[in-house]
């Protein structure tokens, strides 16, 4: 138990360190969100000046900071200007969205990858092997953008599939069955892409994880003991596999959150990507940084969740 | 029986004399050679030409140093060879069926219920992350037994049989809590597990301590008498041999060049080599060679190349008593005077 | 004889640091003394996690002992600066039992061998040579695998090339760790051999360094020691004269150990089963 507490520990210091960056650069960057007002003529500095004050632009960074976090503990996280709310519930109703998306696409994107890089790494070398490791490379050399626009195409040329988007006009509308089934329309596109996407660093880590446990000495044992082909594969070779793959499905969390986040202005899925963009451009400060630091929370959780599960996996963890 | 006898050859029978009448044959590996393919190229001649008969409720000693074919010896008897290896000819007949020729279910089949292999390291031959009990429970599971009750009772029940106590404990323990003496303990119950007929067992002390190593020796001793189970262990070690083996075989160069009666082998050794090696492992004496500086006896001359295809007897480049035939052609076996039969020319030929 | 090489008292807690963090604290010596003399052959045997291995780290100086003191002619290593150390340390050598990871597979045999030379900066090219051929010659390896890369050596030649580099630096004491137990008994016997030519007493005894086999098995501990040392539980419980170890065993832990080595045709008369 030890060791949860002390990686959970290790989270929240994160975290703090990540909200510290997250000021200290977006401070750094040139410019804030009443540069442009500056530029009208009819705006006249008094009011700039008024203006700033109001939203605490002319205190000094720390101060600021300090600021910024007793409204976290409020529930705020600050205060966006352009839409002259608070922040968090902003951030809350698209981070909703793109959670949707991602833990969507991880899910699907590890039910492909294991059953395939185990099945690859026990038919190593075979025609099976081959072709899973040759279109993997493929995969892996088609830029993602490249991926993503290229299935954007099919969807629009075919019509099969609504090309961007969370739901139809008119979904409120319609019955609690028919509004999910028309979600799910909407997210089959930008899931696939982000699935597909991770498909050659999954499949070559889960090949290559399980290739080396059937290696390893106890498969060899439990061969002699006459333990079935089928079983040592999946039950022996993948429960010793466990470990880096459980490491590599925290990452690979943060890696797909990343992905949606460009995925999402792709396919104009209101999530946090398109969101953060829009801020960025007009130098919405603390919608800047409560988006930044959401993804943070979202990476550390899906680290914390990969310890998690490496703490129930191995045992040389838990027993000391 | 007797269709088992009209397969074994005259040869067989020759140095079959003495203890195989009585006793039922279990098990007959005739003319195994294997060569491994290594990736640099080239190809090792592991094992030349075996042939091995084991009784039932035997305990077969084979004797043999790095590069004498012992361990591939083990692994080809239940075709676990590595990938790279080839398997040239032979065969290994187990109570009339020839392993060799069995497809992979048979295989699965076969291995674990009616011949087991142990190895040497005891701490990579079981799985980090499942509890041993399971580990054991796992071969019954493999074997048929589909009742979760009842694995669970045959696996207590095997643990008191290879423990001396605590098989609570250790059912539940994972391999890394356990000791290497402990860690073999479990390697051995699962290879009992379905009360195979034939233990094989690749060093299996190799790397425990010279104590540890005594208990499991007296592990196997019990198991034979209170099973009636065969073993074939595999060693470098020569002096564990004493009390433990009935008969001893002596590899060199992946080939068998004496086998006989343990005592007879082990305490008049009749092939040179077998002779030199025995002279030089030390033996325990009262602490009065060491004040002269007194060397030890050792074998001239460096370990064979087993990359060459040689058309003489292997030992012959360090042998002190070779004669020139040595050097033409392989000697065959021929009978050594004292009950067994021994590869040397100076016996016949 | 003078003592070159003594530990008194040595006291060394292990934390082994599991994969999650946690620890646990082990005694690995509990108060080991021990005293080596100049060029004489000594033996320290015991089970597995007696505590020998330790001992010998902390004697070669590669471990720091956390009580106790180690005395090399007269200094105490134990309380010894790095500066100090550095100096002691290439008269103290100790040879693993796996010596295929104590090289660098893609180094040469003669880039082994004047490596340590050429951290000193004394030799030349061609004394370095010369050394490194004379080096070879004295532990029995053929001058021409001096191009060979440590990987393609045998078990042997490995543990012959480790003794040689032990040897570059004319070590005072060669502490051996199990180097011989990974071995074919024929191949034991040769480098016990050369063991027994590096401290044959026909030399001063200044001049030839003195060897501590680190060992579980007793038969060829007895085989080379002049003296034995028995471990148990991070202690020397026993240690003597060869013979006096031999015939007159007090501690149990000796006369367990001689009782597993001696298993022998004579005490083991009872043939089972047949």
């Amino acid at each position: 138990m030890r060791y949860l507490a002390r990686r959970f520990l290790h989270a929240v210091l994160l975290l703090g360190g990540a909200s510290v960056l997250a000021f200290l650069f977006t401070a750094l960057a040139p410019g804030n969100y009443f540069d442009e007002m500056r530029l009208n003529p009819q705006i006249s500095s008094e009011t700039l000046a008024a203006l700033k004050a109001h939203y605490d632009l002319d205190k000094p960074l720390g101060v600021r900071y300090a600021m910024w976090l007793k409204s976290l503990a409020r529930g705020e996280m600050g205060y966006s200007f352009a839409y002259n709310a608070p922040v968090a519930p902003l951030l809350a109703v698209r981070a909703r969205n793109t959670l949707l998306l991602t833990l969507t696409s991880t899910l699907l994107a590890w039910c492909i990858a294991l059953p395939l890089g185990v099945w690859s790494a026990e038919q190593s070398g075979r025609w099976v092997d081959r072709v899973v490791t040759g279109a993997s490379a493929i995969l892996l050399v088609i830029p993602d953008i490249a991926l993503a626009l290229g299935l954007l195409m099919i969807a629009v040329k075919t019509r099969w599939l609504p090309a961007g988007g969370m739901v139809s006009v008119g979904n409120e509308g319609l019955p609690f069955a028919a509004r999910i089934a028309d979600l799910a329309r909407h997210m089959v596109l930008p899931v696939a892409i982000l699935a597909l996407g991770a498909q050659p660093i999954l499949v070559r880590h889960v090949r290559a994880a399980v290739a080396e446990a059937l290696e390893e000495g106890f498969v060899r044992a439990a061969e002699a003991h006459g333990i079935p082909r089928r079983r040592l594969v999946w039950k022996y070779a993948l429960r010793a596999a466990a470990n880096p793959l459980i490491s590599l499905f925290g990452f690979s969390i943060g890696a797909l959150l990343s992905g949606s986040l460009l995925v999402e202005v792709i396919t104009s899925w209101p999530g946090l990507g398109p969101f953060l963009l829009e801020a960025i451009l007009a130098r919405d400060l603390y919608v800047v940084i409560g988006g930044v630091l959401l993804s943070t929370v979202f990476l550390v959780a899906g680290n914390f969740i990969a310890d998690v599960l490496l703490f129930w996996a191995d045992p040389r963890i838990r027993t000391e | 029986m007797v269709v088992l006898f009209g397969l074994l050859t005259e040869h067989d029978l020759a140095g079959a004399n003495g203890w195989l009448p009585d006793m039922e044959l279990l098990l007959d590996v005739r003319n195994l050679s294997v060569r491994y393919r290594p990736q640099g190229g080239g190809e090792v001649f592991a094992l030349r030409g075996a042939n091995l008969t084991i009784s039932a409720g035997e305990i077969v000693g084979v004797v043999g140093e790095s590069g004498s074919g012992k361990s591939t010896l083990a692994s080809s008897m239940i075709a676990l060879l590595p990938s790279n290896g080839v398997m040239d000819e032979g065969a290994v007949v187990l109570q009339g069926t020839n392993l060799l020729k069995l497809g992979r279910g048979e295989l699965e089949r076969v291995r674990g219920s009616r011949v087991s292999l142990i190895f040497q390291e005891p701490g990579a031959a079981l799985h980090p992350t499942m509890r041993v009990g399971a580990q054991i429970e796992e071969v019954l599971r493999a074997h048929g037994e589909a009742r979760k009750e009842e694995r669970r009772h045959a696996v207590r029940a095997l643990l008191d049989s290879v423990f001396a106590g605590d098989a609570e404990r250790i059912y539940f323990s994972y391999p890394h809590q356990l000791s290497g003496g402990q860690r073999q303990r479990i390697a051995i119950a699962q290879a009992i597990a379905c009360n195979p007929k034939l233990l094989i067992a690749d060093e299996p002390t190799a790397s425990l301590d010279a104590v540890t190593r005594r208990e499991i020796i007296e592990l196997l001793k019990k198991l034979r008498r209170e099973r009636e189970l065969a073993i074939l262990f595999i060693t470098h070690s020569v002096e564990l041999l004493e009390g433990f083996a009935d008969r001893v075989v002596v590899m060199y160069a992946g080939r068998m060049i004496e086998e006989g009666d343990a005592r007879s082998v082990l305490n008049a050794p009749r092939h040179p080599y077998t002779e030199a090696l025995l002279e030089c492992r030390p033996t325990l004496g009262r602490g009065d060679e060491v004040r002269n500086d007194a060397r030890i006896p050792v074998i001239a001359g460096e370990a064979p190349d087993l990359s060459v295809h040689s058309n003489a007897c292997a030992f012959e480049p360090r042998c002190a008593e070779r004669m020139k035939i040595c050097g033409e052609r392989v000697p065959e076996f021929y009978e050594s005077g004292n009950g067994g039969r021994v590869r040397c020319f100076k016996f016949g030929g | 004889m003078d003592v070159v090489l003594s530990a008194e008292n040595l006291v060394k807690v292990c934390t082994a640091r599991h994969l999650g963090g946690a620890k646990t604290a082990i005694r690995a010596l509990d108060g080991a003394s021990l005293a080596i003399r100049a060029g004489t052959r000594m033996a320290i045997v015991g089970a597995s996690g007696s505590g020998k291995s330790t001992l010998a780290m902390c004697l070669a100086c590669v471990e720091k002992a956390d009580a106790g003191a180690i005395r090399f002619q007269n200094r105490d290593l134990a309380q010894a600066g790095a500066a100090e150390l550095r100096e002691v340390r290439p008269q103290i050598q100790l040879v693993f039992q796996d010596s295929s990871s104590a090289f660098n597979p893609g180094f040469t045999v003669s880039e082994v061998l004047q490596e340590p030379w050429l951290l000193q900066r004394k030799m030349s090219a061609a004394e370095r040579r010369e050394r490194a051929g004379e080096l070879l010659a004295q532990v029995g390896l053929a001058g021409n695998i001096l191009r060979r890369m440590t990987r393609d050596l045998s078990g042997g030649q490995r543990q012959r090339l480790a003794i040689a580099r032990a040897l570059t630096l004319k070590p005072k004491v060669l502490l051996l760790d199990e180097a011989l137990s990974a071995l074919d008994y024929s191949v034991q016997a040769q480098i016990a051999n050369l063991l027994l030519d590096l401290s044959d007493r026909s030399m001063e005894a200044t001049e030839r360094p003195a060897i501590v086999l680190i060992t579980h098995d007793l038969a060829m501990a007895a085989r080379i020691a002049d003296e034995i040392a028995v471990m148990e539980s991070g202690k020397v419980v026993e240690s003597g004269s060869t013979r006096k170890i031999l015939q007159k065993p007090e501690h149990a832990a000796t006369q367990a150990l001689l009782a597993c080595a001696s298993a022998s045709p004579s005490s083991l008369e009872k043939r089972p089963g047949v």
